[in-house]
């Protein structure tokens, strides 16, 4: 008797119960890249290595702070690294401070290295202030999905404000995650002076190999001036069990002293139950509340729902936030927006404001 | 118009053209169904037998599974109709066209909302029984061709008491637990059903307790067609993970035998539930008990099933809930985060009705799957009170 069937009903099993599964593994491949000759290595697996040669590397940076190891094959090697903070330079790690080429977008740094051949070396990619003690500002933008064409609009009020450093997203950046729709969401944050970091929401999940390719990882912890941040894929309203054991709890108890913005897609439970555009699971989301809580996140920041609410959740104050131009909910006068978020490594979430773009 | 508003319009002029596509054949054949008095605290006796062709081939017959298995995926009935039980088959294919009327406008309404806090939970509520309904009556047309009316199978009629002990394995990627204990018990006062029930892990500190009544308002006392209203509450420990949650419902329930449609569909059954739950949730991290945080709850089931000899049954169904053991189902697409569980149940008695078995598999965030022994007080006889 063939076994075959029971296999692809125990393999679709798994795929069911645990969605986000090749997520985590297709994490692990982020941020490397090895031939012979060179090596170009983001340690936490923040940027995605987009192409690797005995010339040069270009990544794409899911964090304002990378850290990099690098060797060559010796002569001139063009590091280029999109979607950074405008003042990021590159810093040896024998201290010598490697100044950005002149030109390019300001959230395009070009550095030209001339490094030994055959040494591995690290380097440090990350803005003066990236340790500085104070309060500095962040954009959470979610759910654009096909209101790309309209996107601008919420760029232009975002570059009026010269206050914030970066934008975080928790997904739905595109309609359908597809490769030619990353690469226009790409191509329109081009005018958008500072970068944006972001988790995947669920019109991603459909192609997470472009994903994958072209922002790098789905999953991503980075902590900027003394604040933490968890951009934690729920693209398929859970957080796969792996993640949370491996990586999540690990980060949490590390930067337990540190104020800390979780952001993930679906809300962890909806400030509107009947509606449940929440965790697939209860329990599940009973007890990842019980995990940050412990671990004393200061705010949860979701979106998915295409409205704006705050509310409280396990004793954080949580924000909804899907103001990026998807279909929006109707009956509850919101429309498109943003959020403007005040942070402070040593005073925690100073305040959170509503920008209406409409 | 701006692109956006456009958007919008054109998602409008979709729907209403598949709600006239589908509502107008179906309230078209629903008018030829016969009335019954929903009033009548007696289950309502399966029609007589419909007066046949005088001819209808085997050779129809015989394919009729197959055309409900094909054409009739699309047009539900069809195979009813090949084997020349038209009437039925009029009314599943107006069933189908009632379910899928509802499915439009409930999920329709959802869609032009944008799933609004205001309205979402009557939209839903339509679309869950809209899809019960379509699938059901896709199910009872191939039950009928097949069956031909031929199950004896028969709902069970309600003992004084009833006791379960079992064993329950819920894998949950997320929880430690596995291995449960399952208790169960229920009984008969008049015309209300009080019922209790627990789950305790045996590998792992947490447990799950539920206690409820329920008031028969339209038939008889048993497992056939009826109408309830229930109220129940729902109690959850996860000690290791240092959580607890206390849930209170109120549904309405429902069961319709399907012999009321058509002669081959004796022995077969759909039932359906709808309601609201509030949920409370208590953290160790924040030491509020079960006040900390309360969120609604929208509770919808659709199921199909038959009955199996004198006292089993067999039921799918489908639970929008996702506070119980066995979650939502994800799917690896825009629709994650929406659904609740699917499931089958099934029980029968043995021997002279006092022993019977139980089982279940669920499936959603978690697999749920169970097994127990049943046993009843007094072995209810035929035609048992009501």
């Amino acid at each position: 008797m063939s076994t075959r069937p029971l296999a692809l009903l125990l393999l679709a099993l798994a795929c069911t119960l645990r969605p986000a599964e090749d997520h985590v593994r297709l994490d692990e491949r982020v941020g490397r890249a090895e031939t012979p000759d060179t090596l170009v290595l983001e340690e936490d697996g923040l940027a995605a290595i987009r192409e690797a040669t005995p010339r040069g590397a270009r990544l794409w940076a899911a964090s304002p702070v990378l850290h990099l190891r690098l060797r060559t094959a010796g002569g001139p090697f063009e590091l280029v690294v999109r979607n950074t903070l405008r003042d990021a330079t590159l810093t040896l790690d024998d201290g010598t401070v490697i100044e950005r080429e002149p030109g390019g977008l300001p959230t395009e740094a070009r550095f030209v290295l001339d490094l030994p051949a055959g040494v591995e070396r690290t380097a440090r990619l990350a803005p003066p202030d990236a340790d500085a003690a104070g309060s500095f500002h962040v954009a959470v933008l979610s759910d654009v999905q096909d209101a790309i064409g309209e996107v601008q609009d919420i760029y232009e009020r975002m570059r009026a404000d010269p206050s914030l450093r970066f934008v975080v997203s928790t997904g739905d950046l595109t309609d359908s995650g597809t490769r030619a729709q990353l690469v226009r969401f790409q191509e329109e944050l081009e005018t958008l002076p500072i970068p944006l970091y972001s988790t995947v929401g669920n019109h991603e999940v459909p192609g997470p190999e472009a994903w994958h390719d072209l922002f790098g990882p789905f999953n991503a912890f980075f902590r900027f001036r003394g604040v933490a941040f968890s951009l934690v894929d729920s693209s398929t309203a859970t957080v796969d069990p792996a993640l949370r054991r491996e990586r999540l709890r690990p980060w949490l108890e590390a930067h337990r002293d540190a104020p800390h913005l979780f952001l993930t897609h679906v809300p962890i439970l909806d400030a509107s139950g009947l509606r449940s555009g929440a965790f697939r699971s209860r329990n599940e989301a009973a007890s990842l509340l019980q995990e940050l809580a412990d671990a004393e996140v200061d705010a949860l920041f979701f979106g998915h729902v295409h409205s704006y609410y705050a509310y409280s959740l396990a004793g954080i104050e949580s924000y909804i936030a899907g103001g990026g131009g998807a279909i929006e909910e109707e009956l509850d006068g919101i429309g498109r927006h943003y959020l403007r978020v005040e942070v402070d490594g040593a005073r925690g979430v100073l305040g959170v404001g509503l920008v209406r773009v409409d | 118009m701006t692109r956006r508003h456009g958007r919008r319009a054109q998602v409008t002029a979709h729907l209403l053209l598949a709600l006239v596509a589908a509502g107008l054949p179906a309230a078209r054949v629903a008018a030829q169904a016969p009335r019954t008095d929903p009033s009548a605290d007696a289950p309502a006796e399966p029609p007589p037998p419909e007066a046949e062709p005088p001819r209808c081939s085997r050779a129809r017959r015989r394919a009729a599974p197959a055309l409900a298995l094909t054409a009739g995926l699309l047009l539900h009935g069809t195979g009813h109709l090949l084997a020349c039980e038209r009437r039925t088959g009029r009314r599943l294919l107006a069933a189908e066209g009632l379910g899928f009327g509802a499915l439009v406008l409930g999920g329709g309404g959802i869609a032009l909302t944008g799933a609004s806090r205001k309205t979402v939970a009557p939209f839903a509520t339509l679309a869950i029984l809209g899809v019960g309904t379509f699938a059901a009556s896709w199910l009872a047309d191939l039950y009928g061709t097949l069956s031909g009316g031929a199950n004896a199978g028969r709902p069970a009629r309600a003992a004084p008491f009833e006791l379960a002990l079992g064993y329950r394995y819920v894998h949950d990627p997320q929880f430690a637990y596995g291995h449960g204990l399952h208790l169960a018990a229920e009984g008969w006062l008049h015309r209300t059903r009080l019922f209790g029930g627990a789950w305790l892990a045996l590998d792992d500190d947490t447990q799950r307790a539920t206690a409820g009544l329920s008031q028969r308002l339209l038939g008889a006392r048993g497992r056939g067609d009826a109408l309830d209203a229930e109220a129940a509450l729902h109690g959850q420990r996860f000690g290791t993970d240092g959580f607890r949650t206390l849930g209170v419902d109120v549904l309405l329930r429902g069961r319709l035998e399907l012999a009321h449609l058509g002669p081959t569909l004796a022995g077969s059954f759909v039932e359906a539930e709808v309601g609201l739950g509030l949920q409370g949730f208590g953290y160790d991290a924040t030491g509020r008990g079960v006040r900390e945080d309360w969120n609604g709850l929208l509770l919808g089931r659709v199921g199909w099933g038959v009955f199996l000899g004198p006292s089993g049954e067999l039921v799918a169904y489908y639970d929008h809930r996702r506070d119980d053991l066995a979650g939502g189902l994800s799917v690896d697409s825009v629709a994650s985060g929406v659904l609740g569980h699917f499931g089958l149940a099934g029980r029968g008695y043995i021997r002279d009705g006092r022993w019977g078995l139980a089982g279940e598999l669920e499936l959603g965030s978690a697999l749920v799957v169970g097994l127990s022994v049943l046993h009843r007080g007094a072995a209810p006889r035929e035609g048992g009170a009501r």
